[in-house]
């Protein structure tokens, strides 16, 4: 109904948008070595940060140079060392043609050298800690790198702690975590192509993938949906997530994030392609499937039953914790028939004393539960002690002693709640089916629960990740492309990668060690 | 896209009221939960049916921690009336979900028969189909259920289960649901056997629900009991038992001094029967057969050493006893109300409708008629004993 006023409201922004870049856009350099000082000065105005330093060569006709850098975020003794100080030492350098590339090829020891004539390149560059380095009479100017700053250590994620495997997570700088990436994978076929995102932040998105292993209409996909971003900041994954994975309403991911280089190689082994962004420890990896939500990198570095035994607790886990409460008000509201006798004496008894009606109560509680949950992550953590006094003792125990809620409850609640844990990508999904099929049954019963259990399967079924529908390897039920859904086979039986996210499915080769032959006897 | 999630809702909310037969909201603190039924005719008014309940009184279970129990009493002219008369008194809807057992006092059972009530069971009250049904030896049916004031738990609960239980345990009695009543009921081919329940003092003074023999019916009114003593062979032609015992007499030793029969017990682990007839020129002849798996518990100490042909001997002599008192019971309802408690003619039903066709019309007298063939083998597994004990007999 809005719609054409959404349409004049995109264009109008749009328009807008353009008026802000227009005086960087395409504008170059000039050859004066004056125009371009005072247009810096001008662009860098009240911008105390950037220092500029200008200077001359030694004797009669050198020329004269000027450099811009950020301070705070440049090695300032390699600016000195490597680049002011054989500039200035420079006898035999005269104001000639081709003086530009004698600076670029003899005089300045840097190793990573970029000419442009763009200022939108230098501004880019020079805030972010390299140093722009002008030469008289040249519309062309060098950007030099020189960039140090400080960053969080190499420290374990603290959402993906392990117990087994490695505990590298990725910090805030892009090189950094790209460098722990490169590490694992040394090889050629593995591909790391740069953009900037955001108008204003021009953040460094790395795409990463592996050559012979990634679907090519995948990444032609994602860089398209990539085109298609236009924000003013990307601070993080997530800024990039919502533009470009398809949206789920029920709250379903399709885009998986992590903080752990290892998982980051091996989704890309597995075809997938990697986003690493500038400035968050967040990786994004697509095509994201669903049965992701329910595997832990540990899981391959641990025992297989167990990882299996584990993987199953977790499906459990999500069934649970979206149907716990619905069913339990199903059964206390509409089908009492389902309770063994001395079951349902017991939650007579417990509902006989309480005043509010069991749906409302289950609203309220998990209401509450999601307080505390929350309240749990935002406060500081010294209160974290009266939190848990607060939650455990108030609103649970007291609430039952003061029959203002009835003791079954609470244990619907709370399990519940640790079930959720169990499935913790999935956070946005279980709240929204929680909810979902606790009004549906509070209304219809059993029945509403089978209806939104249709819903959110036929939903499963439609959404997709990247074009690849997310419930892809639990569709082709062949035996390897289920080794490693429901369960996780052990390594030597786990041949092939799930096909639609590749060509090429050999992942490794059959064949057993006979451990009959060779040792000590 | 943008219109298919409202459809799918209301898609769903239509099917929700469409799909469900039963969603009549009703919180669980809005009911009273009937354990156990008792109906008889009232004592102030012979046309009155007095009906009983047993209820849980969540009220005082949830303040004292442990489930208990209180009576609530009602009348009407019929049963129907009785329990909505009941319903008036209290503010909870009385509800029959969990309920599991009636009892029927013996002089309903035989003036008026089960018909009415099984009627009023299996279409009025929402119970379940294998609720228990089981008769009165006492004055009144009501008594057996009445709980004692400070008891914990539910004496109709306890009464069902010690029934359910029974084919694993005591082989004292046996269970009839209410849809297997039915069956009987409607067929006509057996006549039904209802446990039958009497108080008992203990030595606290209290009194405790016992099962004490069976009520047989002819029809679906009662006509006589099968005594205690005769359950565990009755029981052994009808169930396949897992539990029970079985004892049996040993005339003495030529030289035993003690001259008393010996009593020698068998646990019966498994047990089998099959039914058969046969017809010579007109003359029916019904045939059972009885396989029991057993460990011999209790043996005389008079007995000689146990080896292979004692046990042999054991086992040639269990089943001779099982066969003549399997025997006494078929004659005695033979001779009796002629009432087949034993699936004769069930089994004719099923493996010779022509022959049921037949005779289905004056079963009663051709059962009466019939000849009868008990067969019984008994096989001893283990004697319970450690092989080289040598016997207190020397």
């Amino acid at each position: 109904m809005f719609g054409w006023k959404r349409k004049k409201d995109r264009k109008t922004v749009r328009a807008e948008v353009e008026k802000i870049n227009e005086p960087l856009r395409d504008s170059q350099l000039s050859t004066s070595l004056d125009d371009n000082i005072s247009l810096f000065d001008r662009l860098f105005k009240d911008v105390d940060i950037m220092l500029s330093r200008r200077f001359h060569g030694p004797g009669e006709g050198a020329p004269e140079y000027c450099i811009y850098f950020s301070d705070g975020v440049v090695d300032s003794m390699l600016i000195n060392e490597h680049i002011i100080k054989p500039l200035l030492l420079a006898e035999h350098l005269v104001m000639e043609p081709g003086v530009f590339e004698a600076v670029r090829d003899e005089f300045v020891m840097m190793n990573d050298i970029k000419e442009t004539t763009e200022i939108k390149d230098i501004v880019e560059a020079i805030t972010y800690g390299d140093t722009l380095l002008l030469v008289e009479n040249c519309n062309r100017a060098l950007i030099l790198s020189s960039k140090n700053f400080s960053l969080r250590g190499i420290g374990e994620p603290e959402g993906e702690k392990v117990l087994n495997g490695p505990r590298e997570g990725f910090t805030e700088g892009i090189m950094l975590n790209l460098s722990m990436v490169r590490r694992r994978l040394r090889t050629n076929e593995l591909k790391l192509k740069f953009r900037s995102m955001g108008r204003q932040t021009r953040t460094t998105v790395c795409i990463c993938y592996m050559e012979n292993i990634v679907n090519k209409k995948i990444l032609k996909e994602l860089y398209r949906r990539l085109d298609t971003i236009d924000i003013d900041g990307v601070l993080d994954a997530n800024y990039l997530t919502e533009h470009i994975a398809e949206s789920s309403f029920m709250g379903f991911t399709t885009a998986g994030y992590t903080e752990r280089p290892d998982v980051v190689v091996a989704r890309l082994l597995e075809g997938r392609i990697a986003i690493l962004v500038d400035g968050s420890p967040i990786t994004l990896t697509v095509p994201y499937l669903l049965v992701e939500n329910f595997q832990s990198n540990e899981d391959y570095y641990m025992n297989w039953y167990y990882a299996t035994f584990s993987r199953v607790l977790r499906f459990l886990g999500f069934l649970f914790t979206v149907t716990i409460p619905a069913v339990y008000i199903a059964i206390v509201s509409y089908h009492h028939e389902i309770l063994p006798a001395p079951l349902m004496i017991n939650f007579t008894n417990e509902r006989a004393s309480v005043p509010l009606p069991a749906s409302i109560e289950a609203f309220i509680m998990l209401l509450v539960f999601d307080i505390l949950r929350e309240t749990g992550v935002r406060m500081p953590s010294q209160v974290g002690q009266a939190l848990s006094i607060v939650g455990a003792l108030v609103i649970g125990q007291a609430a039952v002693e003061a029959k203002l809620v009835a003791a079954p409850m609470i244990i619907v609640v709370a399990f519940t709640g640790i079930t959720n844990l169990l499935v913790p990508r999935l956070t946005a999904a279980t709240l929204f089916c929680r909810y979902f099929f606790l009004l549906l049954t509070a209304n219809f019963g059993l029945c509403g629960l089978v209806v939104g259990m249709s819903l959110m399967l036929i939903h499963m079924l439609n959404l997709q990740s990247f074009g690849v529908p997310v419930m892809m390897p639990m569709d082709n039920l062949t035996t390897q492309q289920v080794k490693d859904t429901f369960v996780r086979a052990p390594w030597p039986r786990m041949l092939t990668r799930i096909t639609p996210l590749t060509g090429n499915i050999v992942r490794s080769r059959p064949g057993k060690v006979d451990q009959k032959e060779g040792g000590p006897r | 896209m943008k219109r298919r999630f409202p459809a799918a809702i209301a898609a769903g909310a239509l099917l929700c009221t469409a799909l469900s037969g039963c969603w009549d909201y009703r919180s669980l603190d809005e009911l009273t939960i009937v354990a156990g039924v008792a109906i008889e005719y009232s004592e102030n008014d012979p046309d009155l049916y007095a009906v009983s309940f047993e209820i849980i009184d969540s009220q005082s279970s949830a303040e004292k921690g442990v489930v208990q129990s209180v009576m609530l009493e009602s009348e009407g002219k019929t049963i129907f009336e009785a329990v909505h008369n009941a319903d008036k008194s209290l503010h909870n809807e009385i509800y029959f979900g969990n309920t599991q057992l009636v009892i029927v006092s013996h002089q309903l059972a035989a003036k008026e028969g089960l018909g009415n009530i099984m009627d009023s069971f299996l279409r009025d009250f929402s119970t379940r189909d294998n609720v228990n049904f089981i008769i009165s030896r006492e004055k009144t049916a009501k008594e057996i259920i009445q709980p004692d004031k400070d008891s914990k738990s539910v004496v109709s609960y306890n009464i069902s289960n010690s029934i359910g239980r029974d084919k694993r345990t005591t082989n004292s009695t046996r269970t009839l649901e209410l849809y297997r009543i039915y069956d009987y009921l409607t067929l006509g081919a057996d006549n039904l056997a209802l446990p039958a329940f009497r108080l008992e003092e203990t030595e606290d003074g209290a009194k405790q629900p016992t099962a004490d023999g069976m009520a047989v019916f002819k029809n679906d009114r009662m006509v006589s009991y099968l005594m205690d003593d005769k359950l565990p062979s009755f029981l052994l032609t009808v169930e396949k038992l897992q539990g029970g015992t079985y004892t049996f007499f040993l005339e003495p030793e030529e030289d035993d001094e003690d001259r008393s029969p010996m009593g020698i017990t068998l646990e019966i682990m498994k047990s089998q029967y099959k039914k058969s007839h046969e017809m010579n020129g007109d003359k029916l002849k019904l045939k059972v057969r009885v396989d029991v798996l057993c460990s011999a518990i209790d043996i005389s100490r008079r007995m000689p050493k146990i080896t292979d042909p004692v046990v042999r001997q054991l086992e040639q002599r269990a089943s001779q006893s099982l066969e003549q008192d399997i025997s006494a019971v078929i004659r005695g309802m033979q001779q009796g109300s002629g009432s087949d408690i034993f699936g004769f003619g069930y089994m004719l039903y099923n493996t010779d409708p022509k022959l049921w066709a037949e005779l289905s019309d004056d079963w009663e007298n051709a059962f009466r008629k019939a000849e009868i063939e008990v067969e019984c083998v008994f096989r001893i597994n283990d004697t319970g004993l450690i092989r080289s004990y040598e016997g207190v007999k020397k």
